[in-house]
């Protein structure tokens, strides 16, 4: 058995693809482009497959990962041809890795995530917001309460922000790979953008969207409904070398793109 | 990738399932439309869902896509929190590929499969800004709005609402049809002219062009043309070669989950059978079947281009396709290297079909259905079920043998002169079942199980083309009588507590026996019932009898008319205007010899003289034999 990480896009009207759906779909995309995926044993065999963190519904990504079990070992750039041969227009897998045997999930293993929030339009906060969330971003302490299983928890989110910036669409450049550019046609160029690097995952994990909601309410405007339009530029796993710990790509076995916090 | 939508994120995040509305499905099928002459709007007038579950829609878009002229998208009925937020935010409706409004295309052609949709039809006109009548539709602003399926077999209750019907299967005359559109766009024909020109293709019923005259009792006195030249009576066309026809090697696979969720292939169209209260029976006649070879071919293209890990054998009765086993052995193979699963709807219940079953399904939770219709010999005779008694208990005995545990049972109540015996029988046939159980497996095989046996009942609604179309329908309340005594004879058996009792709700029932066998008076009444709110009338939790019943009155229409009448050998129906192939005297013979409680032969033993050989194919080309092939379940 070889296990198999992809990391995937999600963009356009596919964006409302709900995450069991979108499983669904890769199931049969595997069986469409006939590779030798692994089933489990038993009466009802089916794929072994998991996402690293599913994503809600109507945002848009660059940086999804799905893990993945086959019998045999596939010649990456072969697998990532046969799959976006027959895959749906506006997924798309973008790179691959074989994983060791012993390897944890996906999912256990996140660590941070890049987003990048727009405002829908009718929704942004009053004008001068950029500077004022800023602002609100330099302060030592950003109180926030946040909803956990057990009931309400006030945390702070500061130190889950590991890079925070405001800046027009067209001048962003992605804090781990510095070639990304965030390319979106609906969009104008000039549109602000908040770009986020935050901690992410099961422990500690911050929901982009909440330093909006806290900054605007700490402005006294309350947020609409569905205000935030969000796009996921990638998904990180942290490591460490002799230059300290950082935060890398799940499939960038190469540390192309480590980013050192 | 067309990133274009309809409706903004707003509402598509605050909609349930807002991937009913998005399309960009694998397979959908996207044109420039630069090439395109004609843009045809395909309804399923029903939930998503349910309408991407429907093969005959697979077929005839993948049909008119392969028409370089021809754009052919897909459209839905939106469901109920849509359906407000497109009226509240006045959103035209449209259709899922391009997400361009409904209104601007040159067809709109829906699929009637069951009568209880027919508020929706409504509902999709009205959200696409399309009047509702043929009559106000003068010119060519809006499309042509066509209607096919079953329920085209009667279409007098909703004939104001089209403009054509395309009665018989959908391969056959699509291309003149659009041929003729073109021809009469481009050099400015009129749209009435042009419906007058369509007449005269066949199969196309253009309900404008004919006058109904009626009799002071309510029946009609006549049905004609108004136009000369155009037939007087509109007769199905079928396809003669179904190994040649048009068949989908890329159906569209939707993203959530369809009612039906996997690759149906059609092994054969038509049914031998003639059991006297279905209409498909004898609509789809003659049987033709497909090739196996054919069927190979095209099941494993299905699986390489959908990806789906189901496969579905379709037809009306799977057990009397003739290369069944070639076709199961070839599938057994394909499908089990590549973890896909058969289904098998259901099947004749003997040893070749269970050997099949516990091959392809998990024994310890699938179950045995025999659709035994009627608990008497005596009525099954009347219906012309072939199934005896010693059938189902063989059957049941083997199955029992084989590990089975889990039996359902599916009857109906209210056929013609059903009595209380034939009502006990019901109870008594699931008690004798339960009893060959406990004979078949001793005690120390059970394994701490027992028999479960599931009951469940529909009510009888008498459909055109039937030998029951002179048959009254029952009341809802007489419906209900009848389910309680069923339920105290089940209660009475020795064996009851291992039998589960289901049955139907009876004023949805009343309401399809209306429109089954409805004329044109009811088109107001559907129409001025959906301004009252009907809609989405399949679904119990929107299903408003009172508001019908209401609207009935209003209007001065009896709806009991319709249903509790027996009609008389000579009365002219509202569908006697369409010819299904199989003619009106032999369907009246049938219905004389049902009330004898006599059987007439299948088709592969001997012709009945139904009418349908005049299509020159399938089983009534055939040598007729004395092989006992069984029964039909």
């Amino acid at each position: 058995m070889v296990k198999v990480r992809l990391k995937f896009s999600k963009r356009g009207p596919v964006r409302f693809i709900g995450h069991l759906d979108l499983m669904r779909y890769f199931q049969k995309v595997n069986r469409r482009a006939e590779i030798d995926i692994k089933y489990s044993e038993g009466f009802s065999p089916h794929q072994v497959l998991s996402f690293a963190e599913p994503l809600s519904v109507g945002a848009t990504s660059d940086g999804e990962y799905l893990d993945l079990q086959m019998n045999s070992e596939p010649d990456v750039k072969a697998l990532i041809d046969q799959m976006n041969s027959v895959m749906n227009e506006g997924v798309e897998i973008l790179d691959a890795c074989i994983l060791d045997e012993n390897s944890e999930k996906a999912m256990t293993l996140v660590d941070a995530a890049e987003w990048i929030m727009t405002f829908r339009e009718g929704k942004e906060p009053q004008a001068g917001w950029e500077d004022k969330l800023r602002a609100y971003m330099d302060k030592d302490n950003l109180p926030a309460i946040k909803k956990t299983k057990r009931g309400e928890a006030e945390i702070n989110m500061k130190p889950l922000i590991f890079k925070a910036e405001v800046v027009a669409k067209k001048n962003l450049v992605g804090f781990s790979d510095p070639e990304y550019r965030f390319i979106d046609n609906n969009l104008d160029d000039n549109i602000s953008c908040i770009h986020l690097f935050v901690s992410s995952g099961s422990a500690d994990h911050l929901k982009p969207g909440m330093v909006v909601e806290n900054f605007m309410r700490e402005c006294g405007e309350e947020m609409q409904p569905n205000a935030i339009r969000l796009h996921r530029v990638d998904t990180f796993l942290k490591g460490e070398d002799e230059k300290g710990t950082y935060e890398v790509p799940m499939t960038d076995t190469e540390g192309k793109h480590k980013i050192y916090l | 990738m067309n990133e274009k939508l309809a409706l903004s994120d707003d509402i598509l995040l605050s909609c349930s399932k807002p991937e009913r509305y998005i399309g960009n499905e694998v397979n959908s099928v996207t044109k420039d439309l630069k090439d395109v002459k004609i843009r045809f709007a395909f309804c399923f007038p029903d939930v998503y869902e349910i309408g991407m579950s429907h093969l005959g829609i697979q077929i005839l878009y993948g049909m008119f896509n392969s028409y370089d002229d021809v754009w052919c998208e897909r459209v839905y009925s939106p469901w109920t929190d849509m359906d407000q937020v497109m009226r509240d935010n006045k959103i035209p409706l449209f259709a899922l590929e391009s997400q361009d409004p409904v209104h601007d295309f040159d067809f709109l052609g829906f699929t009637l499969q069951y009568e209880l949709c027919y508020t929706n039809i409504l509902q999709v006109l009205d959200l696409s800004g399309i009047p509702f009548t043929s009559a106000e539709r003068t010119d060519w602003s809006c499309p042509i709005v066509i209607g096919g399926g079953p329920c085209t077999y009667n279409p007098e209750p909703i004939a104001d609402f089209f403009d054509i019907f395309y009665i018989g299967e959908g391969e056959n005359h699509y291309r003149t049809l659009f041929d003729l559109y073109e021809q009469c766009k481009a050099d400015g024909t009129s749209r009435k002219d042009f419906l007058i020109k369509a007449a005269s293709i066949p199969g196309m019923y253009i309900p404008s062009l004919y006058e109904v005259k009626y009799k002071e009792d309510g029946t009609i006195e006549s049905m004609n043309p108004t136009v000369e030249g155009i037939p007087s009576h509109i007769t199905k066309d079928i396809v003669t070669d179904l190994d040649h026809a048009f068949y989908p090697s890329k159906p569209v696979v939707p993203f959530i989950k369809a009612t039906q969720d996997r690759i149906v292939l059609e092994v054969m169209r038509g049914c031998i059978r003639g059991c006297r209260f279905c209409q498909a029976g004898q609509l789809y006649r003659p049987k033709r079947e497909k090739s196996h070879e054919v069927l190979e071919k095209q099941a494993v293209e299905l699986l390489k281009n959908t990806g789906y890990e189901e496969i579905s054998l379709s037809s009306l009765s799977t057990s009397d396709y003739e290369q069944l086993p070639q076709l199961l052995d070839f599938l057994l193979k394909e499908c089990g290297s590549k973890h896909v699963n058969i289904s098998l709807p259901s099947l004749r219940i003997d040893n070749f079909s269970l050997d099949v079953m516990s091959k392809v399904q998990d024994i310890k939770k699938s179950s045995l259905t025999f659709a035994a219709e009627a608990g008497s010999q005596r009525l099954r005779d009347v219906i012309n079920k072939g199934v005896t008694e010693e059938d189902i208990l063989r059957g049941s005995h083997e199955a029992f043998l084989g590990g089975w545990n889990k039996v359902k049972f599916y009857f109906m109540l209210g056929h013609p002169w059903e009595t209380d015996e034939d009502i006990a029988g019901i109870g008594e046939i699931c008690n004798k079942v339960a009893a060959e159980y406990f004979d078949t497996v001793p005690k120390e095989k059970r394994n701490g199980q027992s028999v479960e046996i599931t009951a469940s009942t529909s009510f009888f609604v008498p459909k055109p083309f039937t030998p029951f179309q002179w048959a009254p329908m029952c009341k809802p309340e007489e419906f209900l009588e009848k389910a309680a005594k069923t339920k105290a004879g089940i209660r009475s058996q020795i064996n009851q507590k291992r039998i589960k009792y289901n049955w139907h709700e009876a004023n949805a029932s009343m309401l399809e026996g209306v429109f089954a066998r409805g004329d044109r008076k009811l088109c107001k009444a559907i129409l001025r019932a959906y301004e009252k709110g009907c809609i989405y009338d399949a679904w119990g939790e929107y299903f408003k009898y009172d508001v019908w019943m209401e609207t009935f009155e209003e209007l001065g229409i009896d709806p009991w008319f319709y249903v509790s009448r027996t009609r008389p050998d000579d009365e002219i129906f509202p569908w006697d205007i369409l010819d299904c192939g199989v003619t009106k005297s032999f369907l009246l013979r049938e219905w004389h010899t049902s009330q004898e409680a006599k059987i007439s032969k299948n088709c592969a033993n001997q012709c009945m003289g139904c009418g349908a050989k005049q299509y020159g194919v399938g089983i009534c080309m055939e040598p007729k034999t004395d092989k006992n092939v069984g029964y039909a379940v």
